[in-house]
């Protein structure tokens, strides 16, 4: 089955399912009332501080190259080392070139779209390399055999219940409800492995040239143990993640946690500059930061497109569109979903296999609102359409049957003409129509409109 | 030509977005708690900040009550086994606590099978910076405390005195002295471990510590 028609099947099954839709209703309105709220309390003003942020998102696409070099400079002279990937084969490679080296046999990883990005759960199951997913969400999906439904809340679609028979079938505890025992099950479950692996993988949420750091945002500790136990440490960053200044977090930081989660800052903000120095205690003795292209530089050299680079990935658009909400993250079989996902996969993966995406859009704007980077979503939706039609040679026909279409349509004696024509074409499409159920063709008025307005039929 | 080069080169196009200012954004101007500067203010605004998360505060006037604070905290916890970071200020503290059978091990000499399997129950540090508009606890690995104390033990209490605590993050992200010298990694704590990712429901201690406690210490 083609990725459209995937999408055309599980968007209809989804969109029937109200246990999904009245989970997701839940998840969703908790998240509102606290990200309007926290905006509120934190903000003097929420546009002024998604204008500030937007300043400076551009400024660091118009001097991204020099940004990367000075990032690159400034990490690596504290001795950790910056890989540069073209796409997602070459990030795969540069990991199990250092699984090699040092002879692993475990890996570690906290939440990261970036290596959902580029596979590395398949990649290291085919070295027979094992994995530990940390973060609670990403641990629950893992154990379900799933991928993460949501960007920032990969398990927004597993109930209590759901997660309480998974852990009983997959950890062994005794069957319970409570959040709190799920949880401390998975800590327990987890400890060993922050303690045993050989690697810790994690993504980063922010990269800093001025600083030459890689800044991590989550709320579990996982990361941060990630970074602190295992002998080496990898991460995987887009090469978009960057800020100019270590400073601008003042503002990215409480931006991306209002936006993501409806909190005024997430529990730990960390960054790391490098492998453990002379002077410390612990941490790992190498670090190795993966920059990854991965089709974001041809993103940036379109004009149109380019300041989808500026999303810092809080997820905020998903929530916000109808469409996400009532066929599920799942639907999009994308690692990105909801509307950022349905601009930027088209881009990284080809226009012909994902442009149906962009068509899985009513135009409503609700997720250009609420982006805190002031990215124009919906109109890049559009602008999507437009390029799939411009790249697509089947749609050049069709673009030339509208043409004549329009030729005729829009001239009234041709419409006349043409009237008769049409209702002897009606009953023969008929059948075929009506096999689709959503769409029913109308019944064909005894007179047209012009007729009736000639005769003044519409005077009383 | 390198996957590096090549990568740069595909992002030298001319841009067309409009060239924007880069003064380092103030943080006054955007949030509408950015807190007053008087001591006092901004004890309260931390205070009130970190409660609301979850954080036991105690706001002390000496050593002495410092060290009978983390005594307290001490007898809360099951088992006798801490850590505690080479601050001269938290080992003072530490040392003071009265009539306590207690044993601090040394980070450098702790191996990490022996930090999993010896059940410390406790690491107590000092920290960076104290951030008054959040409720905030910035500290770095060079404090000595590494990256492993502050958050492997179920309860980590951190040792300041009220001259630390900064109006907002801005302050203390340019703060030279800070960014200088030779530290590898330095956290934001803004409350206990925490996850909702559990039908949104909020549970404290997911992997790092379930408690957190500040001694804040007038100097
Ligand atoms: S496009 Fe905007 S709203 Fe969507 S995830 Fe990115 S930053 Fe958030």
């Amino acid at each position: 089955m083609n990725n459209y028609s995937h999408f055309l099947k599980e968007a209809k099954t989804m969109a029937a399912n109200e246990t999904h839709r009245l989970k997701i209703k839940k998840a969703i309105t908790s998240y509102e009332t606290q990200v309007a709220a926290m905006k509120k309390q934190q903000f003097s003003d929420w546009r002024e501080a998604r204008d500030v942020a937007t300043g400076i998102k551009n400024e660091v696409l118009e001097n991204l190259p020099d940004l990367l070099q000075q990032f690159e400079e400034k990490l690596t002279s504290r001795g950790a080392k910056v890989l540069w990937a073209e796409n997602a084969e070459q990030a795969r490679n540069y990991i199990g070139e250092i699984i090699a080296r040092h002879n692993a046999r475990k890996v570690v990883k906290s939440k990261s779209m970036t290596t959902e990005e580029i596979e590395l759960n398949e990649y290291l199951e085919k070295l027979g390399i094992e994995n530990w997913e940390s973060d609670l969400g990403e641990l629950i999906v893992q154990l379900a055999g799933e991928k993460p439904y949501h960007i920032v809340t990969p398990a927004m679609h597993k109930s209590k219940s759901e997660i309480a028979s998974l852990f009983v079938e997959k950890l062994g505890i005794e069957y319970t409800e409570n959040a709190e025992e799920l949880t401390m099950a998975a800590r327990a479950h987890l400890r060993k492995a922050f303690v045993t692996a050989d690697i810790g993988i994690t993504g980063a949420n922010f990269i800093i040239a001025d600083e030459g750091a890689i800044v991590m945002t989550e709320n579990e500790g996982n990361g941060r143990l990630g970074m602190a136990c295992p002998k080496v440490h990898i991460a995987i960053a887009g090469i978009e993640k960057m800020l100019p200044r270590l400073a601008d977090l003042s503002l990215f930081l409480p931006l991306l946690s209002t936006s993501g989660t409806g909190q005024q800052l997430t529990g730990y903000n960390s960054f790391v500059r490098g492998p453990q120095s002379a002077t410390e205690p612990d941490g790992p003795e190498e670090m190795i930061v993966i920059l990854l292209d991965n089709g974001r530089s041809g993103i940036y050299r379109q004009e149109k497109f380019q300041h989808v680079l500026r999303c810092i990935r809080c997820g905020a658009c998903l929530n916000a569109c109808p469409v996400f909400r009532t066929v599920g993250g799942h639907t999009y079989a994308t690692t990105y979903q909801g509307p950022i996902g349905s601009i930027i996969t088209p881009q990284l993966r080809g226009m012909g296999e994902w442009q149906h995406l962009a068509h899985a859009c009513s135009l409503c704007g609700a997720c250009t609102e609420v982006c805190p980077v002031g990215i124009d979503l919906h109109h890049l939706l559009l602008e999507t359409r437009w390029q799939a039609e411009q790249e697509d040679a089947a749609s050049k026909k069709w673009h030339f049957a509208i043409q004549m279409w329009s030729k005729v349509i829009t001239k009234r004696k041709m419409v006349d003409a043409l009237r008769p024509l049409l209702k002897l074409f009606i009953p023969v499409v008929k059948p075929f129509m009506s096999a689709n159920q959503q769409k029913r063709l109308p019944e064909m008025a005894k007179k047209s409109f012009a007729q009736m307005w000639e005769k003044n039929e519409f005077s009383r | 030509m390198s996957s590096r080069d090549r990568i740069l080169q595909n992002l030298q196009v001319p841009n067309s977005l409009k060239k924007e200012s880069s003064q380092p954004f103030q943080d006054s101007s955007i949030y509408s708690d950015y807190p007053e500067k008087t001591k006092e203010e901004l004890i309260e605004a931390f205070r009130a900040h970190f409660l609301a998360l979850n954080g036991e505060f105690f706001h002390v006037r000496s050593k002495e009550e410092a060290a009978e604070r983390v005594a307290e905290l001490l007898h809360s916890v099951e088992g006798n086994r801490y850590l505690v970071d080479s601050n001269p200020l938290c080992r003072d503290i530490f040392s003071s606590v009265p009539e306590l059978e207690k044993q601090f091990d040394d980070i450098t000499k702790t191996s990490l099978e022996a930090m999993e399997f010896a059940e410390y129950s406790i690491g107590l540090t000092s920290a960076d910076f104290l951030v008054a508009r959040t409720g905030s606890i910035v500290l770095r690995s060079s404090i000595a405390a590494g990256r492993r104390l502050s958050v492997l033990p179920p309860l980590h209490i951190v040792v300041a005195t009220v001259e630390q605590i900064v109006p907002s993050l801005d302050a203390a992200l340019q703060n030279s002295e800070f960014r200088n010298g030779e530290w590898s990694y330095g956290t934001i704590i803004t409350g206990p471990s925490r996850t909702s990712d559990i039908e949104k429901i909020l549970v404290l201690g997911a992997h790092g510590p379930k408690r957190l406690a500040l001694i804040l210490l007038d100097a």
